[in-house]
């Protein structure tokens, strides 16, 4: 098709007598501008489905891939220069005069009108009167033209489809922007906006994309944390730990039960109050409770040895008061035992309220360290649109390993409150345990009367067929195959069968 | 019809008049051919626009008849010329003679041939050598002809209306390609249909015969080609033209693809000049003013399809002409596709 360029619109020209300039003022040319108008509408919109479809396929695939894949700005504006043409095309196409020949040529082949109306728009090399006889011809012709009937206003129906996927893909992407469902989108940028959004940035990922202030801000943080640790006691987790040994241990003795508990869960105050009572109702036991308080008071003191030797000492010089009889030594011992128990209650809580902020920092600075791994992630590609949503697990991931650390480190009001074992389980000794919370526990095996009866119980007969009700299969999984000389089959999986064998005891 | 061109309104009277005579001339040959009325009007067509025609078909399909039916409606001075084996071209131009003079001396005196009339009827003109044929090369061109160095002008107005047999036809001998070129349109005359053929009986085995009036003559003719030469065509119009002719170039970077496998020459700068006078009186037959695409590819056809000279790939292959030209008219892009 041969297209001609219609001129742009001169300044100070208004926008109809423009129409008029591209055309002939006589009355051939003055019929042809609404049938040119006419026929661009309807050019126009037959073309609007492709083009529209186009466009609004191409901002869903750019709203989706600025979601998903983390496009950066540069991509993200060429793609929108991509959706935006063909709107600006069709734009322009309702705005410029088509040109008269195209128009003309237009309505020659729709309504087989001979090429009256193009000859009549370029010219020819005819004389003059046979070109006003061909003029005249044209304008005859022309004026029969039902405009509306050459091209009316219809999107053809082979174009519906296209329609379609149009408004779906309109659809889609303003839901997608306006309902913020992919929250990402339509914000300036996925780091500037977790930047705005957490009200941090971090930065050894992307250092081009951090913000100062929040460096500074990380630098303060762990400043405040290598202080905090430095001002931390290296005595306080031991007597922690003999504080809890020497409990334990005199919580199984009928006079130091109160004070055992009251160490045994770390209430110094209690535990010294406790210890003061104790010396003060020493005169009035008998022997036996004497020496049983003797007794626990000694095996505490040899438990808190090697963690907390003060502590250690007073509990073993009140015992040797109360074995010696001097009970005014013992009474004595047990009240410097109880500033002794205090000394060590102050030093533990000094320490505890450290490791809570150090736990405090931790976590503030775990949160801003995941935020910032989210936003580097997103600046290398990956998905940043769900910023607050991924950050947020992050931080809570970064939150989780911040208090395991701190668990591991001494304790606080962490989830872990136990203390870190220094070398391995090994170095354990043999009455020593690590509880279900990793804490230390002193383990103290007695016979008592009820635990020296031997209770006879039969012999676990693994598989052992009808007997015992269980095939020695392990269902599906087949058969272990057990040694030759014991010629027997042992099942895979033995749970069922140890949780029938405790239930049927 | 008058030459005189006073403004618009004599201009629209002559065009009135051309159309008017234009169409009696088809309707009185129409009394006397059955059928064919695109023949008979290409045939007018050609006659107006100065061209020669070349027809073809079998034997009795009325090919003379239109021809004498012609001569019969316009009035011009009618030739036949019936072109035999032996037919030399002396027969056909004329020759000098010896005459005595009234003083009792000698001399040559040129006695024209047939050739010097209006309307020539070349009958079967493939039946002659080649030799005998081009004798009307010169006549058909230049409107003359050179006998013992002596130039003949013809009498204007000169058509040559040559009759052939397809020239798978026993006894038939090719048109040279020269003399074809000179040849406006090359109709193709096909069967009557069983409604023509029993008017052809009606017509033709009773008592009464038509009766054919005279109601143009040869200066009508040449008043009317000249005004249809000032027919106004458009560049975009006469840009397909071109592009029509292109296309039959196997040469040319635009040429059909059938062009390349079988065309071994394509149209001459004639077939285009033939196709837009054609195309002018075919505007004019049709009141307008203008020539449109359609004329252009009414007079496609007979304007080329004797102007393309097919190789032996598309002779072995048993490609006609005309399936090559439907291609190119199919392919062609018009302005405003």
């Amino acid at each position: 098709m041969r297209v001609e360029l219609a001129p742009l619109i001169p300044r100070g020209v208004s926008w109809p007598a423009f129409r008029a300039t591209a055309y002939e003022s006589d009355a051939f040319g003055q019929r042809l501008i609404p049938l040119a108008r006419r026929w661009q509408r309807h050019q126009t919109l037959r073309s609007a489905p492709r083009m529209l479809a186009i466009s609004f396929s191409t901002g869903l695939l750019v709203v989706l891939g600025a979601t998903a894949l983390g496009w950066s700005q540069l991509v993200i504006g060429l793609a929108l220069v991509a959706v935006l043409t063909p709107l600006v095309v069709l734009a322009m196409r309702a705005l410029v005069a088509p040109p008269p020949l195209s128009a003309a040529l237009a309505y020659d082949r729709r309504l087989a009108m001979f090429e009256r109306l193009s000859t009549a728009v370029v010219g020819s090399q005819a004389d003059e009167h046979m070109r006003d006889l061909q003029r005249q011809d044209a304008l005859r012709a022309l004026a029969g033209v039902n405009a509306s009937r050459a091209f009316p206003y219809r999107v053809p129906r082979s174009e519906l489809g296209l329609l379609a996927i149009a408004a779906v893909g309109l659809a889609a992407g303003l839901l997608a922007v306006t309902a913020n469902v992919l929250p990402g989108v339509g914000r300036q940028g996925p780091v500037s906006s977790l930047a705005e959004e957490l009200g941090t940035t971090v930065d050894d990922t992307a250092p081009a994309l951090a913000d100062p202030a929040v460096l500074a801000q990380i630098d303060q943080i762990r400043a405040a944390m290598a202080e905090l640790e430095r001002q931390r006691d290296p005595e306080s987790a031991p007597a922690a730990m003999a504080a809890q040994a020497a409990g334990e241990a005199l919580r199984r003795t009928a006079e130091g039960r109160r004070l055992g508990r009251a160490l045994d869960s770390g209430d110094f105050q209690a535990a010294a109050g406790e210890a003061r009572e104790l010396g003060e109702q020493i005169s009035g036991m008998n022997s036996t409770r004497q020496d049983e308080l003797a007794a626990g008071l000694r095996e505490a003191s040899r438990r808190a040895e090697g963690l907390d030797e003060g502590l250690a000492n007073q509990l073993r010089a009140a015992a040797e008061a109360l074995e010696r009889g001097q009970l005014a030594d013992a009474r004595s011992a047990l009240a410097q035992l109880a500033q002794e128990i205090e000394a060590v209650g102050a030093t533990v809580n000094a320490d505890r309220g450290i490791e809570a902020q150090l736990d405090q920092l931790a976590r503030q600075l775990a949160r801003a360290e995941a935020s910032a791994g989210a936003s580097a992630s997103g600046t290398e590609g990956d998905s940043s649109a769900d910023a607050p949503a991924s950050s947020a697990a992050a931080a809570a991931q970064a939150e989780a390993g911040a208090e395991a650390a701190a668990g591991s480190q001494g304790g606080g009001d962490s989830v872990v409150s136990g203390r870190a074992l220094e070398g391995t389980l090994e170095t354990l000794a043999p009455e020593q345990r690590l509880n279900v919370e990793g804490q230390l526990e002193i383990v103290e095996i007695k016979p008592t009367e009820e635990g020296a009866e031997m209770v006879e119980r039969p012999i676990l007969e693994l598989g052992s067929g009808g007997s015992s009700g269980f095939e020695a299969s392990a269902g599906d999984r087949g058969y272990a195959v057990g040694r030759p000389d014991v010629a027997r089959s042992v099942p895979l999986d033995m749970l069922p069968m140890l949780d029938r064998y405790f239930r049927e005891r | 019809m008058s030459t005189a061109v006073n403004g618009s309104d004599a201009t629209k009277e002559l065009a009135r008049a051309f159309r008017d005579q234009a169409t009696a001339v088809i309707d009185e040959v129409g009394k006397l051919i059955v059928g064919h009325r695109q023949i008979v009007r290409d045939t007018v067509v050609c006659l107006i626009a100065g061209g020669n025609v070349l027809i073809e078909g079998v034997p009795g399909l009325g090919k003379t008849e239109l021809v004498r039916a012609l001569g019969r409606a316009i009035d011009l001075r009618f030739s036949r010329i019936q072109f035999t084996p032996d037919l030399m071209p002396a027969d056909i131009t004329g020759t000098n003679v010896v005459v005595d003079g009234t003083d009792g001396q000698r001399a040559f005196r040129f006695e024209p041939g047939p050739v010097f009339a209006n309307l020539v009827l070349a009958d079967e003109i493939n039946r002659a050598t080649p030799k005998t044929q081009a004798a009307l090369l010169e006549a058909m061109q230049e409107r003359q002809v050179s006998v013992a160095r002596e130039v003949h002008v013809l009498d204007p107005p000169f058509f040559v209306m040559a009759t052939q047999n397809p020239i798978e036809m026993e006894g038939t001998y090719p048109l040279p390609e020269a003399q074809v070129d000179r040849f406006m349109f090359k109709l193709v005359v096909g069967y009557p249909t069983a409604g023509e053929l029993s008017e052809i009986l009606d017509r033709t085995t009773g008592a009464a015969q038509p009766d054919i009036a005279r109601v143009a003559t040869g200066d009508d003719l040449l008043a009317m080609g000249a005004f249809a030469r000032r027919v106004a065509i458009a560049p975009h119009v006469g840009s397909y033209v071109v592009d029509l002719v292109k296309s039959t170039h196997p040469q040319d970077p635009t040429a059909h693809e059938l062009t390349r496998q079988y065309v071994r020459y394509g149209c001459s700068p004639r077939a285009a000049q033939a196709m837009v006078l054609a195309a002018k009186v075919y505007a004019m037959l049709d009141g307008r003013f203008n020539v449109g695409f359609d004329d252009i590819r009414a007079a496609a056809r007979p304007s080329m399809r004797h102007r393309l000279l097919l190789n032996f790939e598309a002779e072995a292959d048993a490609i006609p002409a005309e399936h090559i030209l439907d291609a190119i008219l199919m392919s062609t892009r018009r302005a405003g596709d």
